[in-house]
């Protein structure tokens, strides 16, 4: 059984690999993407010199880490709402699976090779280029590789929301885009949390958006220590149950909207 | 007088060919190699005005090429194509404007609007006199049954409607000529007569000139009085309708289903050519052999679900037609 | 009946053929009002998000390059309109593969018009014009008088002529994309890349960004002459570069387009020759 999700994966790798010029692509997108921002960032500190809390260095790390990374966390919404619309979602159901299972299985497979094939190239020719800050301790490294994970697993969830959303709306392309421009200006890859206005922190501190990218490049970069470490993995993996439930509430729903309606 | 020459045309594709890996995938951008492929081979015919030609082959036979070729959606890569003293590609506005095309597979109706608001815009974009646009929807109201659906959208019409109102925005104009490129393809036998019955109407009182192309043999026989058959790119058949049914040889096939598990007799004059217990076909030649004698015949003696008639299909046509000719050589 | 004759009496101009086009086009979108009014406020939302982002960063720093956030926004707000007008005239070149892959190309050439003018009449996106459209307006009054501007004749003419060629060059950079995937099948998707990278690049003062990166805006895609040269201009600012480069702005936009049109008729010609 654990097999046949391996099995979905491992083919949403390879068909990521099959297309090696869009590969190429990639890379230079998200070294690009890096560039422009580290631009800004050194434009902007130039201004000011030394005046700001949070190094330069460390400023830069967030953009390679969190930009980069967004490149690859990209859930495929449209696919899925696709299936749900023209009722090909009956033969998915149909197998002995579990759904949301299948989708998450197909998300890290495209994550996996985004993150291997397009972002550690782009990251290693990126810290190169601008520099890095290491990780604040020997622990933080592989606590930052678990908060990251979870930062995939909110988006997962909050992708798996918005398609299931085509159960009752036949169009999602606005939903998803108001999404990713949510996404965009609250998960701390353009704007790090330490440079966001007071009245949007508190926002953001109390939206699955810290869960994102804030929760691991606070770790990495040593902005908390001890205890609020464990806190702040704790409140990913509830915002992860939390965004779960409702994407299955929606699941349950939806599939007796169409049990009801037909396909 | 010949309105369309086609005079040795040929058309050669050139594709591009994958080649793989990243250094593949460079060189399919910068240095890409190709393969040529021969669509259409030294194919001449001419047609006169007030003429209804057929235009058959099996699938991949240079059908569509050549109704490209003849449109000016397509350059030949050799010999010559004159249609109504235009050369359709050089004096592409010009000609395109006195004729009408329909390409059965593809809908020129604007998808999430009412049919009647693409009329519309043909009307403008071809500058149809109101009096001639106004006569014209009539008759597609009256003999295609337009007025039915004239202001649904065309994303809810159903493929023989769509089809319908297809062939009337290809006439909105009044062409003087009308390619039509499959235009009853997957259709049932209903919206088939009643297209058939329109291009003949059109044909007739209009005296508009119409090629179109099929892979279904009946369209011929029903509608055309002249047929072109080609395979492989290259011209076959050029002559009448009964003169390729008599090439085509005459024998058919009988499929009889049964209710029960029978075993078939032979039957005089037949050949039994393949049987199952609910299923058997007989080959007959229909010279020799009357239909409705042979189908009362086995009718009587056994417990009948269903029969059918098969006609040849347009590739064994064509593989008679050939082995004859490799035989003449 | 008689055989019909070949006189057009009524032949409509283009002008008047492109907005019955355009008409058609906004009914169709607005087949599923609900669904173009979200669509419409998403388009906004998506584009107002990367304004958003660089408005908080110049809330925290005095100012980026030299140029202060009103400045910066002036500068934004450029894109936004000619993105806004080039794509209700050019969205058939945006989606030129799939009008290709999908046999329409052959359509629009049994039609006794342009090819061209049919590309750009048909099925235009006003959804995104909307979208942009309303960003870049926002933004251009907004800043405008934040940085205070005064709008004498020259100056709304000189605004104008930037428009326009701004449009120009982004249509000319559409048209050579459709161009290229007639030449090179799919591989054009390696220009969309750079026509998207370019477009984050030119959102800010070109004078922050290394060599390598001023490059692709100069050379590559000129973004630079779309909106960072001549806001400068209206701005009193050189940044160390040329100060007659605002005014070769109006010379690029009209020049690429007709490089772009003679490569076209080229493809095309090369599209009926070969195939597809």
């Amino acid at each position: 059984m654990k097999g046949a999700y391996i099995e979905i994966a491992r083919k949403t790798l390879l068909e990521g690999l099959a297309f090696r010029v869009n590969t190429l692509i990639g890379i230079l997108d998200t070294v690009i993407l890096i560039a422009v921002n580290v631009a800004i960032w050194k434009a902007v500190y130039a201004s000011t010199g030394t005046l700001q809390t949070v190094s330069l260095e460390d400023t830069i790390t967030n953009t390679l880490f969190a930009i980069g990374i967004s490149q690859a966390f990209w859930m495929d919404e449209y696919s899925i709402a696709h299936k749900i619309r023209t009722g090909a979602i009956t033969n998915d159901i149909l197998r002995p699976m579990h759904f949301g299972g299948m989708i998450l299985a197909a998300d890290i497979g495209r994550a996996g090779y985004r993150l291997l094939v397009e972002f550690l190239p782009a990251f290693a020719i990126c810290a190169l280029l601008f520099g890095l800050s290491a990780p604040a301790s020997a622990l933080a490294l592989p606590l930052f590789v678990l908060s990251m994970a979870m930062s995939f697993l909110v988006l997962h969830s909050i992708g798996l929301i918005m398609s299931y959303i085509s159960f009752w709306y036949f169009n999602i392309f606005s939903f998803v885009t108001i999404k990713n421009a949510a996404v965009l200006v609250l998960s701390g890859a353009y704007i790090p949390y330490w440079f966001m206005p007071d009245w949007m922190m508190a926002f953001v501190r109390a939206s699955p958006f810290q869960a994102i990218y804030s929760a691991p490049m606070s770790i990495w970069l040593g902005h908390v220590n001890g205890s609020s470490v464990l806190y702040g993995l704790a409140k990913q993996a509830l915002w992860i149950v939390a965004l779960q439930l409702c994407a299955q509430a929606l699941w349950v729903l939806g599939r007796r909207k169409l049990a009801v309606n037909g396909g | 007088m010949a309105i369309l020459e086609l005079t040795e045309a040929c058309k050669t594709y050139r594709i591009v060919q994958r080649q793989d890996g990243i250094s593949g995938a460079l060189k399919n951008l910068f240095v890409p190699r190709y393969r040529d492929i021969q669509a259409v081979k030294r194919i001449s015919f001419a047609i006169e005005a007030g003429e209804m030609v057929g235009f058959i082959g099996p699938n991949g036979a240079g059908k569509s090429t050549t109704i490209k070729l003849l449109t000016g959606v397509l350059v030949p890569t050799s010999g010559r194509v004159q249609v109504l003293g235009l050369s359709p590609f050089k004096d592409r506005k010009r000609y395109v404007g006195r004729i009408g095309v329909v390409f059965g597979q593809r809908t020129q109706l604007w998808w999430d609007l009412p049919v009647s608001d693409t009329f519309d815009l043909l009307r403008k974009i071809y500058g149809v006199p109101p009096q001639t646009y106004r006569r014209n929807l009539e008759l597609f109201d009256d003999i295609l049954g337009l007025a039915d659906f004239r202001h649904q959208l065309a994303r809810q019409l159903s493929l023989g409607q769509r089809m319908r109102a297809d062939i009337a925005a290809a006439l909105l104009h009044d062409p003087e000529l009308v390619f039509l490129d499959e235009p009853t393809i997957g259709l049932d036998i209903v919206a088939k007569d009643k297209i058939r019955g329109f291009m003949q109407h059109i044909n007739a009182e209009r005296g508009v000139t119409m090629l179109l192309t099929s892979h279904d043999m009946q369209d011929m026989e029903r509608t055309c009085q002249r047929v072109i058959v080609i395979d492989k790119g290259a011209l076959l058949y050029d002559g009448s309708v009964s003169g390729l049914a008599s090439l085509s040889g005459s024998r058919r096939s009988l499929i009889v289903d049964f209710n029960v598990h029978t075993r078939c007799e032979p039957i005089s004059g037949t050949e039994l050519i393949q049987e199952n217990a609910l299923r058997a076909r007989f080959s007959f030649d229909r010279g020799s052999m009357q239909v409705h004698e042979l189908v009362s015949q086995v009718a009587k003696k056994y417990d009948i679900a269903d029969m059918t008639i098969e006609e040849p299909s347009i590739e064994s046509v064509v593989k008679t037609i050939f082995s004859a000719q490799q035989a003449r050589l | 009946m008689k055989k019909s004759t070949p006189e057009r009496t009524c032949s409509m101009n283009p002008v008047a053929l492109y907005f019955a086009y355009g008409s058609l086009s906004l009914k169709a979108l607005f087949a599923f009002r609900i669904d173009a009014v979200l669509r419409t406020l998403a388009v906004f939302v998506r584009e107002f998000a990367s304004v958003i982002v660089v408005y908080l960063i110049l809330q925290r720093f005095p100012d980026l390059g030299g140029w202060n956030m009103n400045e910066v926004l002036f500068l934004f707000s450029f894109l936004f309109l000619t993105y806004a007008i080039m794509i209700a005239l050019f969205t058939g070149f945006r989606d030129f593969d799939m009008i290709v892959n999908s046999g329409k190309l052959d359509l629009l050439l049994i039609r006794p018009r342009g090819t061209m003018f049919q590309l750009m009449a048909y099925n235009s996106d006003y959804l995104a014009t909307l979208g942009h459209g309303a960003v870049g307006i926002t933004l251009l009054v907004w800043s405008a008088q934040a940085v205070g501007i005064v709008w004498n004749p020259a100056r709304v003419a000189f605004l104008l002529l930037t428009l326009v060629s701004g449009v120009l060059i982004q249509g000319a950079i559409f048209v050579a994309f459709s161009c290229l995937s007639l030449w090179f099948g799919k591989s054009g998707n390696v220009f969309r890349a750079l026509y998207r990278n370019s477009r984050k690049i030119a959102g800010y003062p070109l004078s922050i960004f290394p060599d390598a990166v001023r490059s692709i805006v100069l050379y590559i895609m000129p973004f630079a002459f779309v909106n960072y040269f001549p806001a400068a201009w209206l701005l009193g600012k050189t940044d160390g570069f040329w100060p007659g480069l605002p005014f070769l702005s109006w010379l690029i936009g009209p020049l690429l387009f007709a490089l772009a049109y003679v490569l076209w008729r080229f493809s095309l010609l090369r599209y009926s020759s070969t195939g597809h």
